[in-house]
């Protein structure tokens, strides 16, 4: 097999498709795995990070299209190339212009497909004219909290000490991690991330350190794990605070014995991978709990960086504000006059607890709900219109309707915010589970998956909820 | 019509590892086919143009731009509002002839 190129996420529910592509991929270089319909697809993505997705546009009853959006949204260092049987010019400008990088058809050449996706992941950013590092590039903002961050990652950026990276969820972790990466010695060497909150237990551990032929019924043939994968480059642990302890321990042996064992396996394998590991919770508080060990603790957090929340650097507001306004009316194709003082100021105002990730959900709204080429604050915040509803519901009995800012709005726009209303009570009420708000709702899953992109509805809240 | 020895050396330089797919995806499809003519026979036209659609990607995929053609074709009249028998039983005919070629090529190469 040549070396490791880099991860591939095939989408597509013809078996003998995704088994032709996974040979190729494979035997080029690539790790591919394969997802039959957008579900699968998103299960992927939340597990770990893949450097190209291979979109089929018919999913069964699904469009391929409709997953879009979600990739770009949280996966926003994946390539897209759509791959279907649909032979179409018009197709392939509609997927483009919707966020796409190339639109294959079935049936082009194996090599053709290889040496485009070899183009495209080879592509880096050219720098602008600024005197700016790339990567510095990356971190939205001027303000002292933000610069700090940056300094800190020039001072790390040729040590090869393990890096613990702290911040509230939205904060931008993944992006300050890729950026010391793309900023160290490493950057020619792969950057791979793992959530290892997401993977179940028996499953993770082959992940990070591979599994030899025959160690469990689905180990057909030999592995590499993730750490051996990107030997001599970066390995970012996310949501290691979720980490099972029996795993903890595996992890501190190989952090520090520099080696490791693969599942199955008797020999050890020399890595020279560096570890960033990062985690939204209070890591402290689960060593005291007893959930996370503490000397994988100590090992993990030689340096320490602490992302700022949003509120705690509200200067660079504007600047996120001019930077997501461009990025969507890209993708939606739009042009959104720039907001005035009154927008900014009442902006500036709000907290953000989502932190970036809210803001920047609030302006893709507001520039979807746009009309007039203005982006409104009523139209950013609609979701907290819809929030009050939900919180007393039963106060002022059903009438409650009858006060509802619905009937200030054109039927269409009240009709959507209903439509987000309902779904966020069902998910409220059931904590966040799909299956169960399918079946009360009567819709398909993949029908109620769209209407959550489509609202920005954050399921992950509802199932933390108690 | 459909692959000869020639355009599957030019497309896949006779490389081995594309044979045994190209084997594996030939010994399928007599299942598939038999499939489509389960439903059609049944009149449920919507599944069998959905095993049409699948059946172009796929043959395109291997190399067998001809069979995706009379799939693609197949799928656009079953997916009529007035079904028309006597164009699908012509398709279906076709199919099969050209799949057994395909077979048979596929046993030249499974044998060599």
């Amino acid at each position: 097999m040549s070396s490791y190129l880099g991860r591939i996420l095939l989408v597509d529910d013809d078996q003998k498709v995704t088994r032709f592509y996974t040979a190729t991929f494979n035997r080029a270089g690539y790790q591919t795995v394969a997802a039959s319909d957008l579900s699968e697809m998103r299960d992927a993505l939340s597990r770990q990070s893949y450097d190209a997705i291979f979109l089929d546009l018919k999913l069964g009853q699904e469009n391929g299209l409709d997953g879009l959006p979600y990739v770009l949204k949280n996966a926003p260092f994946t390539k897209v190339f759509i791959l279907s049987s649909q032979n179409s010019i018009d197709k392939a400008i509609e997927c483009m212009d919707r966020g796409a990088t190339w639109y294959f058809t079935k049936g082009a050449e194996p090599d053709d497909i290889l040496a485009k996706l070899s183009h495209y992941l080879n592509d880096r950013p050219v720098p602008t004219n600024n005197g700016m590092e790339s990567w510095r590039e990356s971190m939205v903002g001027s303000s002292p909290a933000i610069n700090d961050t940056a300094g800190t990652i020039r001072k790390l950026k040729d040590v090869d000490s393990t890096v613990l990276i702290l911040g509230e969820s939205g904060t931008g972790k993944e992006v300050v991690a890729r950026a010391l990466h793309e900023a160290s010695s490493r950057s020619a060497g792969r950057f791979e991330a793992i959530n290892c909150g997401a993977i179940p237990e028996n499953l993770l551990e082959s992940e990070l350190f591979g599994h030899k032929k025959g160690a469990f019924t689905d180990a057909k043939q030999d592995r590499k794990g993730i750490f051996e994968l990107c030997d001599k480059g970066t390995l970012l642990l996310d949501e290691i605070g979720d980490m099972p302890l029996s795993l903890q321990t595996k992890l501190l042996r190989v952090l520090q014995e520099k080696e490791v064992q693969p599942v199955g396996g008797s020999s050890t394998i020399k890595i020279e991978t560096r570890v960033i590991a990062a985690t939204h919770r209070d890591i402290l508080d689960e060593v005291k709990c007893g959930r996370f060990r503490e000397d994988l603790y100590y090992r993990l957090s030689v340096i320490v960086v602490q992302i700022p929340a949003l509120r705690h650097r509200k200067e660079d507001i504007p600047l996120l504000v001019e930077h997501f306004i461009k990025k969507f009316s890209k993708r939606f194709a739009r042009e959104i006059k720039p907001p005035g003082q009154a927008i900014y100021a009442r902006l500036m105002s709000y907290d953000w607890p989502g932190n970036i990730r809210e803001l920047q959900n609030a302006i893709e709204r507001g520039i979807v709900l746009s009309s007039n080429g203005e982006i409104s604050i009523d139209d950013m915040f609609a979701h907290f219109k819809v929030r009050t509803l939900d919180e007393s519901p039963d106060a002022t009995g059903d009438l409650a309707f009858l006060d509802h800012p619905f009937f200030d709005l054109p039927l269409t726009d009240a009709k959507q915010a209903f439509e987000k209303s309902y779904i966020e009570r069902l998910l409220k009420n059931n904590k966040g589970n799909i299956a169960e708000l399918a079946r009360k709702s009567g819709r398909y899953r993949a029908d109620l998956y769209r209407v959550i992109e489509r609202y920005g509805i954050d399921v992950e809240s509802f199932r933390q909820e108690k | 019509m459909g692959m000869t020895e020639q355009n599957f050396v030019s497309r896949f330089n006779n490389d081995e590892f594309y044979r045994s797919l190209l084997v594996s995806f030939s010994n399928d499809l007599p299942a598939v086919l038999e499939h489509l003519q389960k439903f059609v026979s049944g009149e449920q036209f919507a599944e069998a143009a959905a095993v049409c659609h699948q059946m172009v990607g796929s043959s395109a995929t291997y190399g067998y731009p001809a069979l995706a053609g009379i799939f693609e074709h197949l799928e656009s009249v079953l997916e009529k509002e007035v079904a028309d028998h006597e164009l699908i039983a012509s398709d279906i005919r076709m199919l099969k002839t050209v799949g057994e070629k395909i077979c048979e090529f596929t046993a030249t190469l499974a044998e060599n």
